[in-house]
Order: structure tokens, then sequence, then C-alpha cells
């Protein structure tokens, strides 16, 4: 089973500290394909009252 | 929490740390991404920074290094953080895989009498309908929302 939440950095960030690697990821959406199949899932629930905000 | 990696660096939206195994170490990112604004539902994806395109680590292999519990009880942490900051939001997530969605529903069975008064946790079954989190039942898909 092969893990699909993978950011490939590309060689060039290889031994970039984490904080180099978080700013050059800055702005990015890193997972645009699972945070639209998630949208898709919710789409059609019925949320209970204490989920939702309510409108002024 | 017990047993979870210090988050490294923080943003808004994302939390950066280390999985360390026997052989190698792993750096990861947790993000909360705004998927419904109205509502402030927020998609939690957990993942893998890798520096070789060439490589695809295997689920497997990730898991096998003893740190299974330790990376979603990071991750727990991280949703408590994020609903301290922006206590309107909504988190929803689930596993990549079953076998991961399932750790979650297990960790939060686990320690649902700290949960339950501090948060609204529901499960989402595949066919949509949603349900107030039960102990030691299975869900397609977790929300946890902060009781004010």
């Amino acid at each position: 089973m092969k893990d699909e939440n993978i950011v490939y950095l590309g060689p060039e960030m290889k031994g970039k500290s984490l904080q180099e690697i978080a700013e050059h990821l800055k702005g990015r959406e890193l997972f645009p394909e699972s945070n639209r199949r998630m949208k898709e899932l919710i789409a059609n629930v019925k949320w209970p009252k204490e989920l939702l905000i309510e409108k002024k | 929490m017990e047993n979870r990696y210090i988050v490294d660096i923080r943003t808004d939206d994302e939390y950066f740390f280390i999985s360390e195994s026997l052989d190698r170490s792993v750096p990861k990112v947790i993000t909360f991404s705004l998927i419904d604004d109205i509502n402030e539902f927020y998609h939690l994806s957990l993942g893998d920074l890798n520096v070789d395109e060439k490589e695809e680590l295997d689920f497997e292999t990730l898991t096998g290094n003893g740190d299974y519990f330790k990376i979603f009880n990071t991750v727990a942490w991280c949703i408590q953080d994020f609903l301290e900051i922006n206590p309107q939001a909504k988190v929803v997530f689930k596993g990549n895989i079953e076998k991961k969605t399932r750790v979650y529903l297990k960790l939060i069975s686990r320690q649902w009498s700290a949960i339950q008064p501090l948060f609204y946790v529901y499960g989402i079954l595949e066919d949509g309908q949603i349900y107030p989190f039960e102990e030691n039942k299975d869900y397609n898909i977790i929300v946890v929302a902060k009781k004010h």
C-alpha cells in the first residue's frame, strides 16, 4: 500500500533544515487532491446545529 | 498528551515535525486546509516531506518503526492546539487508508473520557450519515469541534 500523502520537495531541498523546508512550502496547497476529495465526501452531510455557525 | 513528537515549526495552518525511527528521520507535515469558509470546516492532512522524487515511501515501512501511536498522538495534539487558536473551526479528517482511520478511532476511544467534556466529536459513515461519536464504532470520517 503506497502512501499518497507525500510532498515531493525535489533534490535541491536535500540537507535543508525543517525551517528552510517550511519557508520553501509557504503559500503552497500541499494536498489539493485530498482536499478536493474531502470536500466531495462532506458535500451532502446534514450537519448538526452545533457544528454550524449561526448566520446573523 | 502522552508520548508525542514536539512540533518544530508552526504556521497558521501547518505543523512540521520529525518522525524518528531506528534507521532514519522522516520530516512530516500536518495541514489544516479551509474547505468550507461559511462554517469554517478545515480538512486535516498528514503527509511526509520527501526530497527524493524517485523514492516512494511505503506505509508499512513508515509505520513499522514503532512510532505509530506517537505520530497519531502528535496529530491529536495539533488538533487541540489548532482549535485553541481557532475556536470556531471544525476539523474533518480520515486516514488516507482505512487502517489509519481505525487508528484515529482507536485513539479517540482510548482517550474518550478526556475528550468528551471539551470537544464535539462526530463520525460520518460511508453513506454520508453523521452521528455523535461512540467508542469502538467504525466511521469513515471524523469531525472534531471545540465545545464553548
